[in-house]
């Protein structure tokens, strides 16, 4: 039972970095029908951003501040919110109204350019993520997690819920769902389109950042091809919970971090990144549309 | 001056020359009819005005401006909203949703709440399922809120395209009163319809088109009374 209880813990935080990254991929997928390949590398600059801000400022080692690592959380989702806008703009923008096979390979191409990139820029070499907080073990009813845990079920649980609220409640939210919904039913109605696809991509891009900060706090050795792994589970997340619903990123991305805990504790770890692949194989054959996948939208 | 005119509009889909030259005017405060069979072009024409579609030749004019080359969502700035095909309600959000989207570029809290009750005291249905998705709404409760959505804007030009489609009888006679009604009320429609006898019955002029060009143009009943009209569009028969 506790060990069953410590592999959820475990799970459900490192299930939380997938559900950001899926979310991501969710809401570019429902405004565009496109899988954005390069999501994943996203992240990985977004680790990267904050690893450069954090030696910038000093930030980590002997004077961990909590404000300086929210500023640097903060400022790394801004870089990559401008790096989404420019990624759509320069490569997604021009070939939108070409076809899906199309735009699947331009997003390969982000993809290997970003890692390709990543490697000139930051060195292939793993490079240490500095210690943003202190780190420190906690037991809850005998199941330890660490404080690094905590803050990024926190971190996570905060951003999830801004962004639902932000699609529900505002008006530029409910232009988002109808763009996706019918692009051109949407621009009859004054909203400018090309502007809530640019939004989209700048807040996904921005929950891909924090996902690449969070992971940097938990998992400390970042490098320029470790957005691939999990840029592929997040994406069998996001179909696992039906691709281009938000609640279905999110708790696919749970289901997914969970089970590969599982998978640690109970099976052997060498399966972790099997399980991947068998979810998405029993998605597509018992549920295709996912957990919460829309069929009205596709009806029309 | 016409408040919108179009003059020797062509438009091409790639090989296809779906509008050959046409030329239509409206007046403030018509209703102005475009009648014709499937693929003749109604919805093309219209399309072309709201910016969905780019003309390949001719011009625009609405309101003494070009409307050449403006995106649809800046052509609803200028007054002209657009009530597509096929109704095209936003299913995944609530009818109040997709009524405030109507009003998306406005920013008067009042007027807008104030429109908002003026729609539902024309269309009580709505009011009765303001917080249902609207996917769920019935087909005429769709087109309801279609015609309702595109009056929150406080259009001048309102563009409707068959809103009678698909709808049961008694539907469709409330749907041409509430349209005789927005008329009333100030807003000038051009209406494209298959239901050529009651368009034309509430029409001011008429235009038929065939493929692409305009082969008649007239008032509303002197179309009714036209027996070219009545062999081809009313079924033949007396109207
Ligand atoms: N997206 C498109 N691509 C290619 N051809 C098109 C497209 N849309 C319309 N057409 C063609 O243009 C012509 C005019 O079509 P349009 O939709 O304007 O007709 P319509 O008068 O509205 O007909 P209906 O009463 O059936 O709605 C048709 O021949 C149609 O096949
Ligand atoms: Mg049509």
């Amino acid at each position: 039972m506790q060990e069953l209880l410590q592999q959820l813990a475990n799970g459900i935080a490192w299930g939380s970095i997938y559900a950001l990254i899926a979310l991501g991929y969710t809401m570019v997928y429902g405004i565009l029908r496109l899988i954005n390949f390069a999501h994943g590398d996203i992240y990985m600059v977004g680790a990267f951003a904050a690893y450069y801000l954090a030696r910038l400022t000093n930030a980590g080692g002997a004077n961990p501040s909590p404000a300086l690592a929210l500023a640097i959380l903060l400022g790394s989702m801004l870089i990559c919110a401008l790096l989404g806008v420019a990624m759509e703009y320069f490569a997604y923008r021009p070939v939108r109204k070409s076809s899906r096979l199309t735009a699947l390979i331009t997003a390969i191409g982000v993809s290997l350019f970003l890692e390709n990139l990543g490697i000139r820029l930051f060195g292939a070499d793993p490079k240490f993520f500095p210690q943003l907080i202190a780190p420190r073990s906690i037991s809850l009813g005998g199941v330890m997690v660490t404080n690094h845990q905590i803050t990024v079920v926190i971190v996570s649980v905060l951003l999830m819920v801004s962004l639902s609220l932000f699609i529900q409640r505002t008006r530029t939210g409910k232009a988002m769902r109808a763009v996706s919904f019918n692009r051109d039913a949407a621009s009859l109605m004054g909203i400018p389109v090309n502007r809530i696809i640019t939004i989209t991509f700048a807040i996904g891009s921005a929950l891909a950042a924090a996902a690449g900060v969070l992971v940097g706090l938990t998992n400390p050795k970042i490098e320029p091809l470790m957005g691939i792994m999990p840029g592929v589970k997040a994406f069998v997340a996001a179909v696992l919970g039906g691709i281009g619903s938000v609640p279905g990123a999110v708790i696919g991305g749970l289901l997914m971090g969970v089970s590969e805990y599982l998978v640690v504790g109970y099976l052997s770890s060498t399966y972790r990144d099997a399980i991947a692949f068998v979810i998405l194989i029993l998605v597509l054959l018992v549920k295709p549309a996912g957990l919460f996948g829309r069929n009205i939208a596709e009806k029309v | 001056m016409s408040l919108l005119a179009l003059d020797e509009l062509h438009v091409h889909y790639g090989a296809i020359h779906a509008l050959k030259g046409i030329s239509v005017r409206v007046e403030r405060g018509q209703i102005v009819a475009l009648v014709g069979a499937n693929g003749a072009g109604k919805s093309t024409a219209l399309r072309a005005v709201s910016g969905l579609l780019r003309p390949s030749g001719g011009t625009i004019t609405f309101d003494g401006k070009s409307l050449a080359g403006v995106a649809p969502h800046d052509v609803v700035r200028f007054g002209v909203s657009h009530v597509p095909e096929g109704r095209i309600v936003f299913a995944n959000l609530t009818v109040r949703d997709n009524l405030d989207l109507g009003a998306y570029l406005r920013r008067d809290r009042a007027g807008i709440q104030e429109d908002r009750e003026k729609i539902f005291r024309l269309f009580p249905r709505l009011l009765e399922r303001k917080n249902q998705a609207s996917g769920t709404l019935s087909g005429g409760e769709q087109q309801m809120l279609a015609i309702g959505r595109a009056m929150m804007a406080r259009p001048t030009l309102l563009l409707m395209d068959e809103p009678s489609l698909g709808l049961a009888p008694i539907l469709v006679r409330e749907i041409f009163s509430v349209i005789r009604e927005i008329r009333d009320r100030g807003t000038t429609i051009v209406l494209v319809e298959q239901n050529a006898r009651q368009a034309l019955a509430i029409a001011d002029i008429g235009y038929v088109l065939e493929t692409g060009t305009i082969r008649l143009c007239d008032r509303g009943a002197a179309l009714l009374d036209n027996p070219y009209v009545q062999e081809c569009y009313l079924g033949g028969g007396a109207a």
